[in-house]
């Protein structure tokens, strides 16, 4: 019997988003702006090393009060937003997701596939830059090494998480809007980056307020301002874990769904 | 046996833009020539019978079946789109191997599968460079090869044999011929009418989104026979090419252009069968053909009137 289209099982929807995740992956490494990417994400490592050269930084402390905010609050937030984003719109804008359409996949796959190969692709290239940073901040006392161990264990976790969370975020933004990029921008380093810094309830309409609460960050002293309405203490594990999965969960079902609705010209 | 497409009361349009209107047609036949000028629906048509886009009214079904919903149904049909985008940095055999696995198997069988589909378009000696630095006229058996690999029933091609040089389309012509004799129904547009007429005598002329003529392209022919019909010649010895031409009886005219140059002529069959012997020849540098849209305009404002 002949291996045509007519006697050939379609992929199951899990494999559908493996074989896609895996296209994509290859896609995304053969690209220049995966190096560039790659460059910025090392950024906070070099910073480990200038400060550890001029005895200014590069620190066990420097890690937790600099490097970790700067991983969660610029470097992931970032890599999510502009990989997010692009990954779907850049398909939708070219057409070439005409490709993929037209097989026999569910659509919302697509959507599912992009956010897998973005957030594998954004979590090995932060967690090789954390785990970096953090051996430069701690050698060349191993035994402070080991000890920091869980927190950066913690702080590798969040990422992940924060990773899953904005790409489902801005990959349903990429579906949906006529122009995501200056729209997520806006969103992602105006409201998350600034709200959940400020005292009061309004952190709690951010998605960052629960992910940076996940390691014991609390909303900043804004001086006057806080003088007036109090900090609000972290949330609890459990409550912040929930409002991430559920995020992600609606984000990239919505994204899915997009993907199967709409028209792509 | 060819699959059944079956039209009823079918439209789309994009926001006020009307792309097709109100098409009714039930057609089975192995190879079927959808000509029309730019804009007239042609792409419209294809992409609804894909299931990339929905109908704004009105229904088609293949073989029965709704391609927007039913994925078995899509898993058979082998669609090679119009556009010129890819993912560049793929390689050939990457980029097929890696959408036919989308239609199950395993890997193997789906790199197999990629590697005879790029031999069968004669890609076969660039199936391992990047698809960037592949030429036009590659990158269009690309798209063939695409649509080819996972042996689909049904092919649907849009505008395959565009800017392609006169090898290329008859190799390529030759191919969709095959496809249809071992028994895949094949659907492909063009604007160009001896092109169809190489292929099939079974066509859907349209013309701004309707439908105005189904059946014969002989009778289709013979009113853009009576009409002059002009073709771009892109060419990088224009002027000998056009002392060639010149000789002909059949050419009326010719202009000489940046890229080559445009012949009018009151035989197209004939004018065309010259080219591509020249261009097969290979010493003038023939390397796109180009039917002008001006041919058909006269024959649509005949039919319309």
């Amino acid at each position: 019997m002949t291996n045509t289209a007519e006697n050939r099982a379609p992929p199951s929807p899990l494999q559908a988003v493996a074989r896609i995740a895996r296209m994509y992956f290859r896609v995304g490494l053969g690209r220049r702006r995966t190096l560039w990417l790659s460059l910025l994400a090392l950024l906070p490592a070099l910073a480990a090393l200038i400060g550890r050269a001029i005895g200014e930084g590069g620190d066990e402390a420097w890690f937790s009060a600099t490097a970790v905010p700067l991983y969660l609050e610029f470097l992931a937030l970032g890599l999510a937003l502009y990989l997010g984003v692009s990954s779907l719109s850049d398909e939708i804008e070219d057409g070439t997701i005409a490709f993929l359409l037209c097989r026999p996949v569910p659509r919302g796959a697509i959507a599912v596939a992009k956010i897998a190969a973005v957030v594998t692709a954004g979590g090995i290239g932060l967690s090789a830059s954390l785990g970096l940073t953090f051996v430069l901040c701690h050698v060349p006392d191993v035994e402070a090494l080991a000890g920091a161990a869980p927190r950066l264990a913690r702080v590798l976790s969040v990422l992940w998480l924060q990773m899953l969370l904005y790409t489902s975020l801005f990959s349903l933004a990429g579906v949906w809007l006529r122009r995501p990029m200056l729209l997520s921008v806006i969103f992602g380093f105006g409201w998350e980056a600034t709200v959940s810094h400020l005292p009061g309830e309004l952190p709690r309409f951010s998605l960052m307020f629960y992910l940076r609460s996940l390691l014991g960050l609390a909303p900043g002293d804004s001086g006057l301002l806080s003088a007036l309405v109090p900090p609000l203490p972290p949330a609890g594990v459990a409550t912040s874990l929930a409002v991430i999965l559920a995020g992600t969960v609606l984000f990239a079902g919505l994204a899915a769904w997009g993907v199967g609705r709409r028209e792509f010209r | 046996m060819s699959w059944t497409v079956r039209a009823r009361g079918l439209a789309k349009w994009y926001g006020q833009v009307m792309a097709l209107n109100d098409l009714s047609f039930e057609l089975s036949a192995p190879l079927v020539g959808l000509l029309g000028q730019n804009g007239a629906g042609k792409s419209t048509l294809l992409r609804l019978m894909t299931g990339l886009l929905a109908p704004s009214q009105g229904e088609i079904r293949l073989e029965g079946g709704d391609p927007r919903r039913d994925r078995a149904l899509r898993g058979r049909l082998g669609y090679c789109p119009e556009f010129d985008r890819f993912y560049e940095d793929l390689t050939p055999v990457q980029f097929v191997e890696a959408l036919t696995r989308l239609h199950g198997g395993a890997a193997e069988a789906a790199r197999r599968a990629a590697e005879e589909a790029l031999e069968r378009v004669g890609l076969q000696e660039h199936a391992r460079r990047p698809i960037r630095v592949l030429s036009h006229g590659m990158r269009q058996r690309l798209k063939v090869a695409q649509a080819l690999a996972h042996r689909p029933r049904f092919l649907l091609l849009d505008e395959p044999l565009a800017g392609l040089d006169p090898l290329g389309r008859i190799e390529l012509t030759r191919l969709f011929r095959e496809e249809a004799a071992a028994g895949c129904t094949v659907w492909i547009s063009s604007h160009v009418l001896h092109e169809l007429k190489a292929l099939t005598d079974t066509v859907l002329l349209l013309h701004r989104g309707r439908l105005l003529a189904e059946g014969s392209v002989r009778r289709i022919r013979d009113l853009i026979d009576a009409h002059p019909h002009r073709i771009a010649v892109g060419c990088e010895r224009a002027r000998e090419l056009g002392a060639i031409l010149a000789r002909f009886e059949h050419v009326r005219r010719i202009e000489f252009t940046g890229a080559g140059l445009v012949v009018e002529t009151v035989r197209p069959d004939d004018c065309y069968e010259e080219l591509g012997r020249l261009g097969a020849e290979g010493d003038l540098g023939i390397h796109s053909l180009d039917a002008l849209d001006d041919n058909l305009e006269a024959v649509f404002r005949y039919l319309t009137r």
